[in-house]
């Protein structure tokens, strides 16, 4: 999936005000960036396409908000970039964490167990 | 047939191959009973064996295409002093045989390696660019991005770039961030997504399992490589060992945490099963990093005479070829016979 420049900022917009018409984004992008309402008309459309924004109709006009929260959808991004990196054997980043990894709580609490006696012995050790 | 300098690329092509294929098939065989091995080592040194073994086809291939050619090229360049016959460049290739068969079979799995590397490269710049669109740059240099996945990571090829969730950002205390930190700049200063990719092209030789089984290895190594560098630079070893163990631990868990919550678990269920498969030493890799860390005894590194003797070695062995030395006719010409290339 990618995003224009506009688009991210159409979708920025729609996070912080939730829902929009087209006249309502055009006005606050006409203040900042300008551009016509054919073009944020286009940006809404192909955002909807790309099922990022939702529409319903009200009146003669549709209302646009976002698919999913912010959070929700920068996770789904990193997800993508770091899981289908790791699925795939030629991933080209180094993560602090496999997201992919195998790994439960008992597994961490051994682990977890396991850094505290090292820190213990050693302490003993060194006095 | 195909005549000429066409025919003895094509050969060379064919040797080339072949080796590689061949040599591949035997060091995967050797692999298993070598991994123990390796544990003996430092994390310096075991990434300077996987570097020689994945290495290792290519320099085979290379040696017995220079084989092939030794005659010419000692020739042309005054070195042969005992030939009893000369080997013109002019390769007779005939297409319909077992080796046009070869060719062909080797020229259009390069071509599907080529074709679908490319297409996966393209989906994930366009992935990385779409991220990128949405972080912010902090104070560090490194970038944050509003995502609920508690993560960081370096990407990019030429010019890393470091990412840190605000989930992460939000849930660390300020000693473990700047762990957290100060490991991914130990990656990008290293530009290991470069070397983790370069490493990968030099594995694509082998079956996918030991491919996979190498570079599951060397990513390890990487991973702890950089954990040794936070460590260093912590002052008391032991106290920053401990603390990059605990938070390696701390953020393991907030992701499972993360994963286990009900909107979440559809979208990963099908994506744990992708783990760190053919590490045949440890259970995860986080175990392994925890260990590492924790270890009274690095291990040890090798002695820099056996560098210095393999390079003299490899020199030797170069230098015998190209001044045609009685062994190197023999398997030039045991090489002629197996692909019965008589020009």
């Amino acid at each position: 999936m990618q995003l224009g420049e506009l688009e991210k900022l159409v979708l920025n917009y729609l996070w912080a005000q939730g829902a929009a018409d087209v006249k309502q984004v055009h006005a606050h992008f006409q203040k900042t960036r300008g551009g016509s309402l054919n073009t944020i008309q286009s940006t809404l459309d192909r955002l909807h396409k790309k099922a990022i924004l939702k529409r319903e109709k009200q009146g003669h006009a549709y209302l646009y908000r976002a698919a999913m929260e912010k959070e929700v959808f920068l996770g789904a991004l990193i997800r993508r970039v770091t899981l289908d990196f790791a699925a795939d054997p030629n991933h080209l980043l180094a993560a602090f964490v496999d997201l992919s990894a195998d790994f439960d709580e008992a597994h961490l609490d051994h682990l977890e167990a396991l850094i505290k006696a090292s820190r213990q012995q050693k302490m003993d050790a060194s006095s | 047939m195909i005549m000429g300098a066409a025919g003895l690329m094509l050969h060379l092509w064919l040797i080339m191959g072949l080796t590689l294929v061949i040599c591949a098939l035997c060091m995967a065989a050797i692999l298993p009973r070598l991994w123990p091995r390796l544990a003996r080592f430092n994390l310096t040194t075991q990434q300077q064996l996987l570097w020689c073994w994945v290495l290792l086809p290519y320099l085979l291939a290379g040696y017995v295409v220079m084989l092939v050619l030794t005659p010419v090229v000692g020739h042309q360049l005054g070195l042969a002093l005992n030939h009893h016959h000369l080997h013109y460049p002019q390769g007779h290739f005939h297409g319909v045989s077992w080796q046009g068969a070869c060719v062909l079979l080797l020229m259009a799995v390069m071509l599907w390696w080529l074709l679908t590397t490319i297409w996966r490269h393209t989906q994930q710049h366009q992935h990385l660019r779409t991220l990128w669109a949405f972080a912010e740059r902090d104070d560090r240099g490194g970038y944050r991005i509003d995502s609920d996945i508690p993560n960081a990571f370096t990407v990019g090829l030429w010019r890393p770039k470091i990412l840190i969730s605000r989930a992460l950002v939000q849930a660390l205390s300020a000693e473990e961030l700047e762990t957290v930190y100060r490991h991914e700049l130990a990656h990008q200063q290293a530009r290991d997504p470069l070397r983790l990719w370069l490493f990968k092209l030099l594995t694509v030789v082998f079956v996918p399992a030991v491919r996979q089984s190498l570079y599951a290895k060397f990513e390890l190594l990487i991973e702890q490589q950089a954990d040794a560098v936070v460590v260093r630079q912590g002052g008391d070893a032991v106290v920053a060992a401990t603390l990059v163990a605990a938070t390696l631990v701390k953020v393991h868990r907030l992701v499972l945490r993360h994963q286990t919550l009900p909107h979440q678990k559809t979208a990963d269920s099908h994506q744990k099963t992708a783990g760190l498969s053919g590490c045949a030493f440890y259970t995860t890799a986080i175990e392994a990093r925890v260990r590492q860390l924790l270890a009274d005894d690095p291990g040890r590194a090798l002695p820099a005479l056996v560098g210095v003797f393999g390079v003299l070695l490899l020199a030797s062995i170069v230098v015998l070829t190209l001044t045609g030395s009685y062994f190197t006719h023999d398997l030039h010409h045991s090489i002629e016979m197996l692909l019965h290339y008589h020009p």
